[in-house]
């Protein structure tokens, strides 16, 4: 059977939505009769766009309801008297308004900030005009022998010619590293040399000339096409121009980089806060690059990369798996879009990245908060709307309808609100700077550029706030005119009401404070009880990558061990300072009695490294003077190594080539991670890229004298230094950033949560007046008085800390699970944040009780 | 007196309503107007107009029976009423008039 074919069914909603009813029917039918006579003649799809068209031809001003237009019960003169009426009625309860508009501005500023701060998270990468075209290719490396899989944010070198030779979907591919990477003596650190001035540069970066192909930036000067072609060249980014050129022209100026001479070809904006690959330099490719380095692949056109991945590991089987067998070795490429990059799983060697699971949590807490704060301005409207019943009366007798009275009530919470709005942009315009100096928020003011983001924002916040403003008047409207002017009517009657939402204030309140409590243990936890190291009071001073101060070195580090306050001192390989990322190689060991292929963690040290750090030895023997020597061939494992290895006795094993002399205990390298992970420990005859000082008194004073002595050795050389405790917190940036939040946000919900209760509490002693007076009158005692109270907001407390408990227990063994070194939910913090709930009630019935005080029984019974 | 003048296009769909007598409603003038005048007349149009008419008190509508082929959607008929009759006599008149004034030889030279 044919269906008979029928006009869009939206469009005919829409039609008899915005149609007077008596045009309606005959207008459908018109419609209807051409629709069916065009269905014949010119096909469905035309006859339906034909339709559609003439609904919208319709919307003429004969043909539109005409209550769109003009509702005769909200006469336009009222709405002056209603203003006028809201403004009397808001000076008249000063401290009610005062409570309103505090707990909406504090709850509007923090949805606001961290609102923010989820868009710019979001906004991540979405500069590149060509985002939606642009992948990563990155490699897995998975061992034979244990499966292991690690996952590198690299792919290999090689990878770059194949791409470009073999697919004719991809425009343009393009390889850039951070320069420790090709260079392998140096850390990510750079010496540059502009005239006679000297900077150590850490985020220089080497791209090939297709670079800029894949990748839009905003130029300054220097063409991006030709940028990158010639070897030696480098493209500054414009504060990087400014310190090394001042105001002049940078272009076809001259760096010396590393010792080797760079043209400056090009100047680009500096990179924006939203993208996860800073660099502020790009230098040229000699002819290509020698191992890894990040791949990007521009497609020619969005869909390219569908079934892309699959080609990939074509490749893969054909090119790379053969060789890689050879060594024992398995693993696979990896396409990811870069639009979703920020939110991907953090792969070795990758940039600091997003997480997504904080985000969620903050966006949830941010609207808990608005929602508070919301929830108390309708506590305190309802419990204050029983004063105004006798203006809902009057009106009524002159004749209001239900729906003005609703506006009436309406106009003044929209009154309010747009002072809170104010006030709360004010202060998220003083905030923001603060928590992006405070490296709290990494996002600057100019987030408020977008308008589209910001009216969203001021359209959820005036939804919401006008919604919570207005919602007693629904009550109100609804009461009976005589009993309101009689003050008969009981609004604050709907208790449940009124408890439910205090309840889910205090849950919150307490929740908070739990938390926070929590995340507080955690990162005390991580910081301190780690003993495995001695991090406290040793001083890590950046060593200049130039290969020339390989002899002055010793020199210096004997004289600094020389100093007064000077315990002892180490010179370190790359990468070998605590919280770095270790090298990576491939040795052959025997593994559970079998010879395998291990790829394994090393660092480089010297060998008073120990003894700087306290580290001590389970095993054998720490290294001498001798190990030194140019063959050497031994190895200090960990007690990790040890047991992933089964070894019984590890002195007599080899690693590669190396023989082992010592194993020392167990100690965390880094700052999230357990003690124990695999690790080896070699003499370093490289260059040194730190040197860590453990001195006695860790003031100004010493440090100058340091730095003297280092003068004194390496005449100009920049003198940086910090300390490695610093180099341990930053590495717990992630979570320093949520504890200082959380302790921000639970201050925020107390505070809001005590002005709530605070008004609440001062509304009921003027609705009790009558009841208190009498009660005085029989004599009851300030106390007793007061205990009523107590009981009331007492049981309501009780029922959220209950609640609270569950809900803070699980999400925050949850949350701890993520970390190796954890402390548990501890009850104390529990109770804590339930004393703190408790005082904060107790103060606020202190102001109640120095009311009850003052009340004159005789006065308050006459009160009416 | 807005309601007694008539544009060109008010006064052709006012005349076709009239040439329909009983089976005048929307679809049909529309129809209609196409047929003799060869020139496309849009539904939109014609019903603003028709409204318009309405409003001036030359036409009057009621709705008819329901039927298949508009959805089950009853037509609304148009009927002219009395003034809408007076007015089209009037403008024929008038225009009889003007014709009877032009002498025959400038009708010949154009």
């Amino acid at each position: 059977m044919i269906k008979n074919p029928a006009p869009p069914k939206w469009a005919q909603r829409f039609l008899s939505w915005y149609c007077r009813p008596e045009l309606l029917e005959d207008l459908q039918g018109d419609l209807n009769e051409y629709f069916n006579r065009n269905s014949l003649s010119k096909g469905q799809f035309k006859a339906k766009l034909i339709y559609i068209l003439d609904v919208f031809k319709f919307l003429r001003s004969y043909t539109i309801r005409k209550s769109f237009l003009y509702d005769p019960h909200l006469h336009w003169i009222l709405y002056k008297n209603y203003f006028t009426t809201a403004q009397r009625n808001l000076r008249k309860y000063k401290l009610n308004t005062a409570l309103n508009i505090a707990g909406l501005t504090l709850g509007i500023s923090c949805f606001i900030i961290i609102s923010l701060y989820v868009h710019h998270e979001l906004s991540f990468d979405k500069h590149y005009k060509n985002l939606e075209r642009i992948y990563r290719v990155t490699f897995n490396f998975r061992s034979l022998d244990d499966n292991q899989i690690t996952a590198l944010a690299w792919a290999d070198a090689p990878l770059l010619d194949r791409l470009n030779e073999h697919f004719p979907e991809i425009e343009a591919v393009t390889g850039i590293a951070q320069i420790r990477n090709f260079d392998s003596s140096s850390g990510s650190q750079t010496k540059v040399k502009s005239g006679t001035h000297t900077f150590i540069e850490d985020r220089f970066f080497v791209a090939d000339s297709s670079y800029f192909n894949v990748f839009s930036h905003d130029w300054i000067a220097g063409n991006p096409s030709t940028a990158l072609t010639r070897p030696a060249s480098i493209v500054l980014t414009q504060g990087l121009a400014l310190k090394y050129f001042q105001d002049t022209d940078p272009l076809d100026k001259s760096l010396i980089i590393n010792n080797r001479n760079y043209l400056v070809t090009g100047v680009i904006e500096d990179l924006p806060e939203n993208t996860d690959l800073k660099f502020d330099a790009l230098l040229s490719l000699d002819s290509h690059f020698s191992d890894w380095c990040f791949t990007y692949i521009l497609f020619r056109n969005a869909n390219g990369a569908a079934g892309f991945q699959q080609k990939l590991d074509t490749l893969f089987e054909e090119e790379v798996r053969p060789v890689l067998q050879q060594s024992n070795f398995d693993g696979s490429y990896h396409l990811e879009a870069l639009r979703g990059l920020h939110f991907a799983e953090r792969k070795l060697f990758d940039p600091p990245k997003g997480n997504q699971a904080s985000l969620y949590v903050f966006t949830a807490i941010s609207l808990l908060i608005l929602i508070i704060s919301a929830f108390n301005y309708i506590n305190l409207s309802v419990a204050q709307s029983v004063k105004r019943q006798a203006e809902v009366g009057i009106r009524k007798i002159f004749g209001a309808v239900r729906k003005q009275i609703r506006m009436r009530y309406t106009v003044e919470s929209l009154m309010i609100t747009v002072v809170s709005i104010v006030f709360a942009g004010a202060i998220v315009f003083y905030v923001i700077p603060i928590l992006k100096n405070n490296h709290i928020l990494n996002y600057s003011i100019e987030e408020l550029n977008d308008v589209s983001v910001v009216s969203l924002l001021i359209a959820i916040v005036f939804l919401i706030c006008v919604t919570a403003g207005s919602l007693p008047s629904y009550y109100l409207s609804r009461t009976d005119p005589v009993a309101n002017l009689k003050g008969k009517t009981r609004i604050g009657d709907n208790r449940s009401f009124r408890n439910g939402l205090i309840i889910v204030q205090f849950t919150a309140s307490i929740s908070l404070i739990f938390a926070t409590g929590v995340v507080y243990d955690q990162m005390a936890f991580l910081l301190q009880k780690d003993t495995s190291l001695e991090k406290d009071q040793v001083l890590v001073v950046d060593i200049p990558d130039d290969e020339t101060l390989l002899s002055t070195l010793p020199v210096l580090k004997n004289a600094v061990k020389a100093l007064a306050f000077v315990k002892n001192a180490s010179l370190v390989g790359e990468n070998s300072i605590p919280t770095s990322e270790p090298t990576m190689d491939i040795f052959e060991v025997n593994q559970n009695g079998k010879k395998t292929i291990k790829m394994l963690n090393y660092i480089r040290i010297d060998e008073d490294y120990f003894d700087v750090l306290g580290l001590t030895m389970s095993e054998g023997r720490k290294f001498n003077a001798r190990d030194f020597d140019s063959d050497n061939n031994v190895v200090v494992v960990n007690e990790g190594l040890v047991k992933l290895m089964g070894w019984k006795n590890p002195l007599q094993q080899t690693v590669g080539s190396k023989s082992i002399v010592g194993v020392v205990r167990d100690f965390s390298f880094q700052a999230l991670q357990q003690a124990g992970e695999p690790m080896m420990v070699v003499p370093n005859n490289h260059l040194p890229q730190k040197l860590l000082v453990k001195v006695t008194s860790p003031d100004s004073k010493s440090i100058a004298v340091l730095q003297n002595t280092w003068k004194q050795n390496l005449k100009d050389l920049p003198f940086t230094h910090r300390f490695l405790d610093e180099y341990f917190s930053q590495q717990l940036e992630k979570e320093n950033t949520l504890q200082k939040l959380m302790t921000w946000f639970s201050s925020i919900t107390v505070v809001i949560a005590c002005l709530g209760l605070f008004g609440l509490i001062s509304i009921s002693i003027v609705q009790r007046m009558k009841e208190t007076g009498i009660r005085k009158i029989f004599g009851a005692r300030v106390i007793q008085l007061l205990a009523l109270t107590w009981k009331e907001y007492g049981i309501l407390l009780a029922i959220s800390s209950i609640i609270a408990f569950p809900l803070v227990f699980f999400s925050m063994t949850k949350w701890l699970e993520g970390f190796a070194n954890k402390t548990s939910v501890g009850i104390g913090e529990y109770f804590t944040a339930v004393g703190v709930m408790v005082a904060v009630m107790l103060f606020t019935l202190l102001y109640q009780a120095w009311k009850l005080i003052k009340i004159n029984p005789i006065q308050s019974i006459r009160y009416e | 007196m807005k309601g007694t003048n008539l544009g060109e296009f008010e006064e052709l769909v006012l005349l076709t309503t009239a040439a329909l007598v009983n089976e005048a409603y929307s679809v049909a003038i529309c129809d209609e107007l196409e047929k003799y005048t060869g020139r496309l007349a849009k539904l939109g149009v014609v019903h603003t107009v028709l409204h318009r008419l309405e409003e001036k008190g030359l036409l009057k509508s009621k709705l008819g029976e329901a039927t298949n082929v508009r959805g089950g959607k009853r037509k609304r008929y148009y009927l002219v009423t009395n003034a809408g009759k007076a007015t089209l006599i009037k403008s024929k008149e008038l225009r009889d008039r003007l014709w009877n004034v032009i002498p025959e030889l400038a009708l010949k030279r154009i």
